[in-house]
């Protein structure tokens, strides 16, 4: 059997080539010399000056120098210019320099054999002699009397101090560079230097017998015709950002002449200055303007003032979607970075989270991809990777085993599909969906009958559709509940179908495409018979459910309602098309129920009004944190509204309002049609509240329960404490195996401790 | 290898053999895997206690570790 | 401190046989090579001499073992003579001397590469060796976890492709590379029936909660698996470019992908 693990790269490449964090910020790639001016700026707003001064090291060849004299063409592209002014990067790097001097290391290096000779003492020069006798080439560098420097000698002395660029000298002397005076860069001393390859920099001053060779070097390797002849340095005077620019020329140059001795191609694969050009996006809109500091001294920044400047940098990132999303945050990383460990499936270090967990967590909410400029969609991602690990049989057997049990649940025992009690046929078929069964099954029954009221041949099909199997990777299982519903849905005569929840008519939209289906609040919104049903009524901070992200007729619709009954609305600016997830969506809630808090208590902290939605399962999610939270069906059936600060329903509750949903339902037609009550059905159970709790933190049902102590009032067979007389009982409930602690007096079981496990026991050896 | 994994509280009786649970060896499965532990057993008909600390603890962790999750 | 097959909590919990799944991948080894009584087979790292006498029973008779650890060889000599203390990256025999060698998760623990070429110069041409070990089932991520602070068999564990790959540079052509990863989690589980957690665990073999957390990280970081490799001595050759004719190995040379020789081990207990 082919054990395939990974992902294949192609794909994963598609995946990365999506996310743009890795991109670099526009002052980056707006410098000749791709200094991280980004990282340095957050360097000296920290004042961390050694920090910095490595940065401009790192990018910089001979920084004392060039750090003094760069123009700085980065400021052209800093993203705060928009924003109160370009960061004064230029004047951050003067100051950096003046108040933290270089220490330079003495480098040994093992010499190599080829030598270069190197023409003139300009920016570019000296750079060629810099690049490369760092990686140990010997280097001579003929130089105009009196001294190496050429024009960097007459710049003024409060500008590059002479010591500083002599210095500088010593240091490449120190490399092992020779400098030889000769009275003139000409043809002679090029033909006659006996070196392996030759650089001429034009920003010095060379002779005319040398033009015909000089002409028309390589646009990005400056390598010119003749073999192993390179130049550089070939900006005018006047050129605005001469000095980096020649030297950005020289570095290219010594790139260039290393591959030559080393017989590379100068081309392949060479990473070339990219003049400005990223695709690093960052959102702005919420930054407000900073002005320039202006230094009192006009030599250049105090160390204050330059910390207060780099404080202006807004460290562009992209993160657009980290910036939004608890569970992304939560990671600390961002999509490319996930799409690279998710394919790896390797493990995710930080709180020993495995890389299971993180796939398994995503809600599958899509903000990220509404967020993301190139639509990177965390969603996909996951799924693909659950579908392939249940493919692949590598998906833990626990991680989604509740919810397809309650599935499963809502499938068989609560599940009916008929049309109206009157009627023969169906000209619509309503679809309430599980949870909201779970949890309202009275409001789902008064919702049936408005319908019913607008329209009496609306049937009713009471059923989960099927979410849980998707969001679980269980691909082939979900294709088949679908056929099913189809099959079903021809059987009734193929009618519109209403849903009450939003996933399920995404659900249905998706995957049913054949099958009319709308929410009933839309259906509800054309009726224009209500009327405002509420007094004075405090605002309600008003969230739409993921699953209608790109749903805006039924997101209209809602707000139609309420207007209509008169519902004022708090602001809830994360709302519409950028709502959050509340954590039940994508089975977070079952993978990683702690993150779900966390989530869903972000959620509620955007706003100080209670609540309101129209999802059952935003409805108790939400609740869970203390907060009010108001159904729709709350304000439409005002006489059978819940309290908003009622708690969620237990899951044990869920199982019980389902079954009687459809005994009400059944109730309505011929008495033969009740369904038998399963035979533990009235077993009476005594539970205490913290006992409860307990259940529903280990996902017990009582119904569970009840199953157990069945069995063993069947077979008379549980186990007895000899002192107190506490019973245990225990039985096999499909995979898992619960056990029970209880006490039992006149027909009433006192439940005392309940705990489950998914290992089998095989009899005594 | 055999561990044995008996409650403090071993006083457990079997309600239709009306006898004391003795410890006694159980194979415990998942997966693939069988582990050979001791737990109080009925002597009589098989019947094992499996204690809330070890359901909740060592076998909850044995089984996620399984599972690779 | 001592190296993690030595310490007492793996001692005790492994028994006789110092390596998870104990003499199952043996017998599968024995299944796939099928030696006969003439066959001259090196235990390489044979400890106690629990695979040894394993071989005895399967009728083999010219067994030779070879091990670092006094005290484990003092065990061993209980049930045979054969026995030599040396180090693997030093063999103290001829050239071309051996049918067979099996080194079963011992090579992760020494110079990987010298190793191999210490079994290659002592091995015949044709002749089979057998290598069990961890593998690093997390390939090239940027988390690696924490370093392992103890010395063992998962500190050394690379990627099977890289595995592959040495073994071919030094004069093998691999047959089969099988993932035996599940008796690597069922020892696992023993341990953490032992000791309560995977944590307890290590912290019984290392003495320090500190060190015990940095175990289960590097673990994250690793996610090892267990593999059984079978190669055969091929002729002088060394270089790699001798393996490309091989077309059971053309895969194995691709980075981040599964060689398609590699196979899900019958998950039936191989007991």
């Amino acid at each position: 059997m082919l054990y395939r693990e990974n992902m294949e790269q192609k794909e994963l490449r598609e995946w990365e080539a999506r996310c743009i964090q890795e991109e670099p910020p526009l002052c980056r790639a707006g410098c000749p010399l791709a200094v991280d001016a980004r990282a340095f700026s957050q360097a000296m707003a920290k004042d961390n000056l050694s920090a910095a001064l490595a940065i401009l090291e790192k990018g910089m060849p001979l920084a004392a120098v060039t750090a003094r004299m760069c123009e700085a063409p980065c400021e052209e592209y800093c993203v705060r210019g928009n924003l109160g002014g370009a960061i004064a990067i230029g004047g951050l790097e003067r100051t950096c320099i003046r108040l933290a001097p270089i220490k330079r290391k003495r480098l040994l290096l093992p010499p190599k054999s080829k030598k270069v000779a190197v023409f003139g003492s300009g920016p570019s020069s000296l750079t060629v002699a810099f690049d490369l006798a760092r990686k140990g080439y010997p280097i001579t560098l003929f130089h105009l009397p009196p001294a190496p420097g050429s024009w960097l000698r007459d710049v003024q002395e409060s500008d590059l101090p002479q010591q500083v660029l002599e210095e500088e000298i010593k240091y490449l002397e120190s490399l092992g560079v020779r400098f030889c005076s000769i009275a003139a860069i000409g043809k002679a001393a090029c033909d006659g230097s006996g070196c392996d390859a030759v650089y001429i920099g034009r920003d010095d001053e060379v002779a005319e017998d040398l033009a015909e060779l000089l002409a028309g070097p390589d646009e990005q390797t400056f390598a010119l015709a003749r073999s192993g002849w390179f130049t550089g340095g070939l900006c005018s005077q006047d050129h605005v950002y001469r000095f980096i620019t020649d030297i950005s020329q020289g570095r290219q140059a010594a790139v260039s002449i290393d591959r030559f001795l080393q017989g590379a191609s100068l081309t392949a694969s060479r990473v070339l200055p990219r003049k400005g050009r990223s695709n690093l996006f960052t959102e702005t809109s919420h930054i407000s303007v900073r002005l320039p500091i202006v230094p009192a001294d006009a030599a250049g920044f105090s160390r204050e003032e330059a910390v207060e400047e780099a404080g202006r940098c807004i460290d562009c990132q992209c993160l657009e979607c980290v910036r939004h999303c608890v569970y992304l945050a939560e990671y600390g990383s961002y999509p490319k970075a996930y799409a690279r460990r998710v394919y790896n499936n390797s493990a995710i270090v930080k709180g020993v989270h495995q890389a299971n967990t993180f796939i398994n967590s995503c809600s599958l909410c899509r903000q990220c991809e509404v967020f993301c400029p190139n639509d990177f969609s965390m969603a996909d991602l996951c799924l693909t990777a659950r579908e392939l690990m249940v493919l692949e049989k590598r998906m833990p057997p626990s991680a989604h085993w509740f919810a397809l049990e309650e599935m499963n649940s809502a499938g068989n025992e609560g599940a009916l599909i008929r049309h109206a009690p009157v009627a023969k046929a169906s000209s619509r078929l309503f679809f309430p969906g599980c949870q909201l069964a779970g949890i309202r099954p009275e409001q789902v029954l008064r919702l049936y009958d408005s319908l019913c009221g607008q329209v009496p041949e609306t049937g009713i099909w009471l059923d989960c559709c099927a979410a849980p199997a998707h969001w679980a990777g269980e691909a082939e299982l979900f294709a088949r509940k679908m056929k099913r519903f189809s099959t079903l849905w021809g059987e009734m005569g193929s009618p519109p179908v209403i849903t009450a929840c939003s996933s399920c008519l995404k659900m249905f939209r998706e995957n049913l495409p054949e099958m009319p289906v709308r929410s009933v609040w839309e259906v509800l919104a054309e009726d224009s018979s209500l009327q405002p049903t509420l007094e004075s009524s405090a605002p309600l901070a008003l969230t739409d459910p993921c699953t209608s992200r790109h749903d805006e007729v039924t997101r209209n619709s809602v707000r139609t309602l309420l207007t209509a009954l008169g519902q004022r609305l708090a602001s809830l600016p994360m709302s519409g098309e950028v709502t959050e997830c509340c954590g039940f969506g994508g089975l977070m809630e079952n993978a990683d129920p702690a993150l779900a808090r966390k989530v869903v208590q972000a959620r509620v902290d955007q706003s100080e009004a209670d609540f309101l939605t129209y999802c059952a399962m935003c409805r108790d999610q939400l609740a869970k944190t203390g907060k009010p939270v108001v159904h729709l069906l709350d304000l439409l059936f005002p006489d059978i509204a819940h309290p908003a600060s009622e708690q969620p329903a237990s899951l044990s509750l869920r199982r019980v309002n389902r079954r009687q949903l459809k005994s009400s339902v059944l109730k309505r037609y011929s008495p033969q049609e009740q369904p038998d009550m399963l035979p533990w059905e009235d077993l009476s159970l005594a539970v205490a509240p913290e006992v409860a709790a307990v259940l529903d933190k280990r996902r017990i049902l009582e119904d569970d329960i009840r199953q157990v102590l069945y069995r063993a009032r069947q077979r008379d067979a549980y186990l007895v404490h000899g002192k107190t007389g506490n019973r245990i009982a225990s039985a096999r409930l499909g995979e898992v195996t619960f056990w029970v602690e209880y006490r039992e007096k006149q027909d009433v079981f006192r439940i005392l401790r309940c705990w489950s496990h998914r290992m089998t026991i095989t009899g005594e050896q | 290898m055999s561990l044995s994994f008996l409650p403090k509280d071993m006083n457990w009786l079997c309600r239709p053999c009306g006898v004391p649970l003795e410890p006694g060896i159980v194979e415990l499965r998942y997966l693939g895997n069988v582990f050979k532990v001791e737990l109080l057993v009925c002597p009589k008909c098989s019947a094992v206690l499996i204690s809330e600390d070890l359901a909740l603890g060592r076998m909850l962790e044995v089984e996620q570790l399984l599972e690779d999750k | 401190m001592k190296p993690l097959y030595l310490t007492t909590p793996v001692r005790q919990g492994l028994g006789t046989c110092l390596r998870p799944g104990g003499l199952a991948l043996t017998k599968r080894i024995v299944q796939f090579i099928k030696p006969g009584p003439a066959t001259v087979v090196l235990d390489a790292g044979c400890g106690q001499g629990a695979t040894m006498g394993y071989l005895h029973d399967q009728g083999m008779r010219e067994i030779i073992g070879l091990d670092l650890d006094y005290n484990l060889l003092r065990e061993a000599k209980k049930r045979t003579s054969k026995l030599a203390r040396g180090e693997l990256a030093h063999l103290p025999l001829p050239d071309s001397c051996l049918d067979m060698v099996l080194c079963e998760c011992v090579w992760n623990l020494t110079q990987k590469r010298q190793v191999l070429e210490e079994f290659a110069r002592v091995m015949k041409p044709g002749a089979s060796i057998a290598v069990s070990d961890m593998y690093s089932r997390s390939t090239g991520s940027d988390d690696q976890g924490d370093r392992w602070p103890v010395h063992c068999c998962f500190s050394q564990a690379t990627d099977l492709d890289s595995v592959c790959k040495l073994f071919c540079d030094s004069g093998f052509s691999v047959q089969i590379v099988e993932d035996h990863t599940p008796l690597l989690k069922r020892t696992a589980a023993e341990f953490v029936f032992t000791h309560g957690s995977i944590k307890a665990f290590w912290q019984a073999v290392t003495g320090d909660s500190a060190l015990a957390e940095q175990a289960c990280r590097a673990a994250s970081g690793t996610r090892p698996g267990l593999f059984l490799l079978i190669a055969i001595r091929e002729g002088l050759v060394k270089s790699s470019e001798h393996c490309r004719d091989n077309t059971l190995l053309q895969q194995v040379t691709t980075l981040n992908r599964r060689p398609a020789i590699f196979c899900e081990a019958d998950r039936r207990d191989p007991s």
